[in-house]
C-alpha cells in the first residue's frame, strides 16, 4: 500500500533570497528518483508539503509549472520552526517533498475565456505557477486575454521580479504591477491592488478572475469585482490554513464541512458565500 | 427545593434585576447525576436555571471574566474566595469593585469518581443526599454511603470552608480548621526513597492522556500560551512519553506554588482519576514551611514567588 | 457463519488459547480506572464493563511512529525517511458494539472514503492485524445511546465474533474470516437453536430498555450554515467549556491528530499523536491568525464535525456511536445528546 504520508526525497538544487527583507526564499527542487518525479503530476495552484528531517513539514504553494519539467519551486516565508530551519539550509542539502496536494485553479473553465490575476505580497507562488502554465505555447491558444495585477508594499517585495519585467515586454499579456505608494527609484504604477484591479480589470463578461493575497487585499478586492459585475462563479480565491496530512484526514483546515486541503485550496466566491467566514 | 438552591436564586435575581451586577456566576442543574455545569445567569429569568449541591466541584474563579470591566456576582465557598483573592492580587480582577461574593460555607464537596468506586460502577442513575448519607442507585444496586467516605480529598483536609471574602452569605458560617494537618499526602511521598519516588510518581502518570483538563479547570492557569504549548522555542515533547508528562505536571505544580489554594479542581476535571494534588500540595506545604504563607486569605500579601524580599530565605539557592 | 458455545468457566482457558499467536487485551482495573490492558487472568473481569478509554488507541494509538531517519551525514541514507508500520496482532476482548461501530466509522475517513485516493496505512494495517471481539451490551448503561445514533448494544459492525451472556454461558456467534481464525484457537461445540433464540431474545430486551425520543440524526439533516450561526447556542457552551481534550480523547470517533517530528542524538522519528479540536493550537497560523480563537468557535467545530460535517461528507452517518463517554465524563457536564437537540436551525 502506498504511504501517504512519506515524501520524495529531493535535493536542493539552488537558493535564492526572494524579497530585500530577506524573509523570503526561492528554493528550486531536483528529484532525487525520476520515478517520484513522474509521481508528482500536477497542476497550477496545488501545494506541497516540505519536508525537514528532524524539524517537521510545512504546506507551500508550488510556484513551479508543470510546463517547466525537471525541477520544483517554492517560495517560503519565514515564519515558524519548519520555514526558519529552512531558510538555513543550502543547496545540495537534502530535504522530502510530498505532494502534488489539493485541487487547481480551474483551468478547463478558464478555457476559452479572458483571464484575470490578481495577486499582492507574497501570496504570488501559484499565480505564478499559472501565468507560466498559461503563457506556455502549448497552452496559450486555450485562452484569451490575460491581465494581471500584482502589489506589494515596496518594490524589494515583489516576487519574481526578473520574470515580471519578462512578461511586462510581451504583447500577450498585460501587467499591472503596482506597489502601495511612492518609492525611490520605482517608476512604475503605485496604488493599493483593489484600486489598481478597479482601473484594469476588463468586462466581467467572458472574464474568469483569480485572486491570491493577504485578507485585507482579499477582503477590498472582493467589492471591486462585484461592482464591476463579475459573478460568485467567474471569482476564484486560494486560501491558507494550518495543515498537516494534506488529504482531509487530519482536521484542522476545515471550513464547515470543507477541507481546504483536500476540496481547496482554491474555491470559486460562490462556494465562500456558503461556507462559515471561518479562515 | 434545596434552601441553597432557592436562596442562590433569589440573590442572583436580585442581584440582576436591580442592575448591581451584570453577571452572576454559578451552577446549573446537570444532565446526569453527580454532574457538574458551571453557568452564567445574565437575566433575572436566567436565575432561576441556578443550582447548587454537592458535586459542584469546578471552581468558578476560573470562568469568571478576567481585566474585564463587567460587574459579577460569584457563587462561592472558601476555596474559590481564595482563588478570587489572588486573582485580585494578580491584577485579574478587582474584588473589591467588581465582585460581589456569594459565599456558601462548605461541608466537603463530594468526588463523583470516589461514589463510582464506592459501589464499583460507573453506571449511576440517581444520587441523594441526607444528613451525612449518600445514598446511589444504578444498574442493579441501591447503595448508601457516608459522606466522608465519598469526600473530595481535597475538602477532607481543607481548613478554610467559610469564604475569606463574602458579600453575601447564603448560608450560615461553619468553623474553620486553620490548624488541620494536611500533609498526610506529602509526608507518604517523601517518606519514599528516591528510587520508590519516581516509580510512584511514573505509576501514577502513565495513565495521563495529555488532555490538559487539570491546567484548564485551574484558575491559575491562564497564561495566554502554556509553557506546554509554546513551539519557539519547543521546551516539552508533545506525545504522551513518561518524561515529557511528568516534566508538564511537575512544571504547571511550580508555576502554582503560593498561588494554589488547593481547590481540587485539577483532580476532579481528570478524566482517569489521577490524584495531581500529590504535587501541588508538596509545593503548597514547602510555600508554608518557608514563608509561613498560604494563598489567598487577605487582599495584602502577594505571593512569596512573586515578591523580593531582602530577608527571603536562600537555603535552597 | 457459525454460532457456537463458551461455557463461562472455560474463558480463561480459551483466552489462554490465543496468547501464542496474538497480543491478547482485555479490561481490567489499575487504580481505580478500568481500561483495556494486556489480559491477565488473574485481573480479568468477568462481566461487561465500559473501558474508561475506547478502542481507538488500537487502531489510531495516541502516537503512532510513522517513520526513521538518520541525521547522520556520514549514513548513505541521510535524511530518508523510512516507514515504520505497527507489525503486532491483537486480539482484543470484549468489545462494546458501539466501540467497534467507531472502528468502521473512523475508518471511513482514514481508508474508505472513496473521494480520497490516499488510503492511511497504519490504519489500515492495524484494522487487518486486530481481532474484536464484542460482549453485547445486556444491560446499556444509563448514558448510552448506540440506538440513537445508528447502532444497537448488539450490534455486529466491525466486529469480528460477538458474545451474548446466556447465564452460564456465551452464545459466540462468529463474524468474520478474523473471527473464525481465532474462534478455530479453542475447541467450541456448536450452540443448538434455542441458545440462538436465547441470545435473540437478550439482544431485544437490551434495546427495549433504551429510552425513546432522542434523535441525534436530527442536525444532520439541516442547513449548515443555520446550524453554525447558532449563535446563543455556541456562546453558552462555550461559556463553560475548558478546552480540554477530555471529550475529543475519550471519544472512539474523534480521530484528529498532528505531525511532529523528534530526534534524540542522530536518530529521528516522524510520528503523529492525538489533536484536538478543543485547543487553540490546532489551528493557530504561523502568522499568529487563528481562525478559530474563541472557545464559543472551537466547541462549535467539535458538534459541527460530529453531527453535520462528517455524515456530510460520509454517507450521513454520525461521527458518534453514543458509547456516552463524554457524557459521563466531561467536567462542566456538557452533554452530547442536549446539544443535539438543541442543534435546529431556524
Amino acid at each position: 500500500m502506498k504511504n501517504p504520508y512519506l515524501p520524495y526525497p529531493v535535493r536542493i538544487d539552488d537558493v535564492s533570497v526572494a524579497t530585500t527583507d530577506r524573509a523570503l526564499r526561492t528554493y528550486r527542487l531536483v528529484f532525487l528518483n525520476q520515478e517520484d518525479e513522474k509521481a508528482f503530476d500536477y497542476l497550477p495552484g496545488q501545494f506541497a508539503e516540505l519536508s525537514v528531517t528532524g524539524k517537521g513539514e510545512i504546506p507551500i504553494g508550488i510556484a513551479s509549472s508543470p510546463t517547466e519539467p525537471g525541477h520544483l519551486l517554492f517560495t517560503v516565508n519565514r515564519v515558524g520552526l519548519v520555514s526558519s530551519y529552512l531558510h538555513n539550509m543550502k543547496a545540495g542539502e537534502i530535504m522530502g517533498v510530498r505532494g502534488p496536494l489539493g485541487n487547481t485553479y480551474p483551468l478547463d473553465l478558464m478555457k476559452g475565456k479572458d483571464i484575470l490575476i490578481i495577486g499582492g505580497g507574497f501570496a504570488f507562488t501559484t499565480l505564478r505557477s499559472t501565468i507560466v502554465y498559461l503563457l506556455d505555447p502549448k497552452n496559450r491558444g486555450d485562452y484569451g486575454k490575460i491581465t494581471v495585477v500584482y502589489g506589494a508594499r515596496e518594490p524589494g517585495l515583489l516576487l519574481y521580479k526578473d520574470e515580471l519585467a519578462e512578461w511586462d515586454k510581451r504583447d500577450d499579456i498585460e501587467m499591472a504591477t503596482t506597489i502601495d505608494r511612492e518609492y525611490p527609484g520605482w517608476t512604475g504604477r503605485t496604488g493599493f491592488v483593489p484600486a489598481v484591479a478597479k482601473e484594469v480589470c476588463p468586462p466581467a463578461h467572458n472574464v474568469i478572475a483569480l485572486v491570491c493575497g493577504p485578507p485585507v487585499m482579499i477582503k477590498f478586492t472582493q467589492p471591486v469585482l462585484d461592482e464591476a459585475g463579475y459573478k460568485p462563479d467567474q471569482v476564484f480565491n486560494s486560501l491558507e490554513m494550518r495543515m498537516k496530512c494534506g488529504f482531509g484526514l487530519c482536521g484542522r483546515c476545515n471550513i464547515g464541512n470543507k477541507y481546504v486541503c483536500k476540496d481547496g485550496p482554491v474555491f470559486s466566491q460562490a462556494q465562500l458565500n456558503d461556507m462559515p467566514k471561518e479562515y | 427545593m434545596d434552601e441553597i438552591v432557592l436562596k442562590i436564586r433569589q440573590t442572583a435575581k436580585e442581584l440582576l434585576s436591580e442592575g448591581k451586577v451584570d453577571e452572576v456566576w454559578g451552577f446549573a442543574e446537570p444532565s446526569i447525576p453527580m454532574g457538574c455545569r458551571p453557568y452564567v445567569a445574565r437575566t433575572p429569568e436566567d436565575a432561576d436555571k441556578l443550582w447548587w449541591d454537592s458535586f459542584c466541584v469546578m471552581n468558578l474563579a476560573n470562568f469568571v471574566p478576567r481585566r474585564s470591566d463587567k460587574k459579577f456576582a460569584v457563587v462561592a465557598q472558601g476555596c474559590v474566595s481564595r482563588n478570587l483573592v489572588v486573582h485580585h492580587l494578580e491584577g485579574q480582577l478587582d474584588l473589591k469593585e467588581q465582585v460581589t461574593v456569594l459565599g456558601v460555607p462548605s461541608i466537603g464537596m463530594l468526588d463523583a469518581e470516589a461514589v463510582r468506586q464506592a459501589v464499583g460502577s460507573v453506571e449511576i442513575s440517581e444520587v441523594s443526599e441526607e444528613g451525612g448519607k449518600v445514598r446511589v442507585k444504578g444498574l442493579g444496586f441501591d447503595k448508601t454511603v457516608s459522606r466522608l467516605e465519598v469526600m473530595r480529598d481535597s475538602c477532607k483536609t481543607c481548613r478554610f470552608h467559610n469564604p475569606v471574602v463574602c458579600d453575601i452569605w447564603i448560608k450560615d458560617k461553619t468553623a474553620d480548621e486553620p490548624n488541620k494537618d494536611k500533609n498526610a499526602r506529602v509526608d507518604q511521598v517523601e517518606a519514599l526513597e528516591p528510587k520508590e519516588r519516581q516509580a510512584f510518581f511514573e505509576k501514577m502518570f502513565s495513565r495521563c492522556l495529555r488532555c490538559y483538563a487539570c491546567r484548564n479547570a485551574c484558575p491559575l492557569c491562564y497564561c495566554e500560551t502554556c509553557f506546554v504549548d509554546e513551539s519557539k522555542p519547543q521546551w516539552l515533547g508533545k506525545s504522551v512519553e513518561m518524561s515529557d508528562t511528568l516534566s508538564f505536571h511537575f512544571l504547571r505544580a511550580f508555576h502554582c506554588a503560593g498561588r494554589c489554594t488547593d481547590c481540587g479542581a485539577c483532580e476532579s476535571a481528570c478524566p482517569v482519576g489521577i490524584p495531581v494534588r500529590y504535587l501541588t500540595r508538596k509545593l503548597e506545604a514547602d510555600i508554608e514551611a518557608k514563608y509561613g504563607y498560604q494563598a489567598g486569605l487577605d487582599l495584602e500579601t502577594k505571593p512569596p514567588m512573586s515578591v523580593y524580599l531582602p530577608d527571603d530565605t536562600d537555603d535552597f539557592m | 457463519m457459525s454460532e457456537l458455545i463458551l461455557k463461562k468457566a472455560d474463558l480463561t482457558a480459551f483466552l489462554d488459547a490465543l496468547t501464542g499467536a496474538y497480543q491478547v487485551w482485555a479490561p481490567a482495573e489499575v487504580d481505580g480506572v478500568v481500561d483495556y490492558q494486556p489480559y491477565d487472568p488473574e485481573t480479568l473481569i468477568r462481566e461487561k464493563v465500559r473501558p474508561r478509554l475506547s478502542v481507538k488507541k488500537f487502531f489510531h494509538p495516541q502516537r503512532e511512529n510513522m517513520f526513521k531517519y538518520t541525521l547522520d551525514p556520514a549514513s548513505e541514507e541521510c535524511n530518508l525517511m523510512k516507514e515504520t508500520l505497527p507489525q503486532d496482532k491483537r486480539v482484543i476482548f470484549g468489545v462494546s458494539s458501539c466501540d467497534a461501530r467507531s472502528v468502521v466509522l473512523n475508518g471511513l475517513p482514514f481508508c474508505n472514503d472513496p473521494t480520497n485516493e490516499r488510503k492511511d496505512v497504519y490504519y489500515q494495517t492495524r484494522w487487518d492485524n486486530t481481532v474484536l471481539i464484542g460482549w453485547g451490551c445486556d444491560e446499556p448503561c444509563v448514558t448510552c445511546f448506540c440506538h440513537a445514533t445508528g447502532g444497537h448494544p448488539f450490534g455486529e459492525e466491525g466486529l469480528d465474533i460477538i458474545l451474548t451472556d446466556l447465564g452460564e454461558k456465551f452464545l459466540v456467534k462468529v463474524l468474520t474470516d478474523k473471527g473464525r481464525a481465532v474462534a478455530g484457537l479453542y475447541q467450541l461445540e456448536e450452540a443448538r437453536e434455542e441458545d440462538a433464540k436465547s441470545a435473540a431474545k437478550v439482544a431485544e430486551k437490551a434495546r427495549a430498555a433504551m429510552p425513546g425520543g432522542l434523535k441525534m440524526g436530527q442536525p444532520a439533516g439541516q442547513d449548515m450554515m443555520g446550524l453554525y450561526g447558532l449563535e446563543e447556542l455556541w456562546e453558552e457552551i462555550g461559556s463553560r467549556c475548558l478546552n480540554c481534550g477530555v471529550c475529543t480523547y475519550l471519544c472512539p470517533t474523534c480521530y484528529c491528530f498532528d505531525i511532529l517530528d523528534e530526534i534524540k542524538g542522530q536518530e529521528g522519528v516522524r510520528f503523529r499523536i492525538w489533536d484536538a479540536c478543543m485547543f487553540p493550537l490546532y489551528t493557530l497560523h504561523g502568522t499568529g491568525h487563528n481562525p478559530r480563537a474563541a472557545k464559543s468557535a472551537r466547541v462549535r467545530q467539535r458538534f459541527m464535525h460530529k453531527l453535520k460535517y462528517f455524515p456530510d461528507r460520509h454517507q450521513k452517518k454520525l461521527s458518534c456511536v453514543g458509547c456516552g463517554r463524554c457524557v459521563v465524563y466531561c467536567p462542566v457536564n456538557i452533554d452530547i445528546r442536549e446539544v443535539a437537540s438543541r442543534m435546529k436551525a431556524s
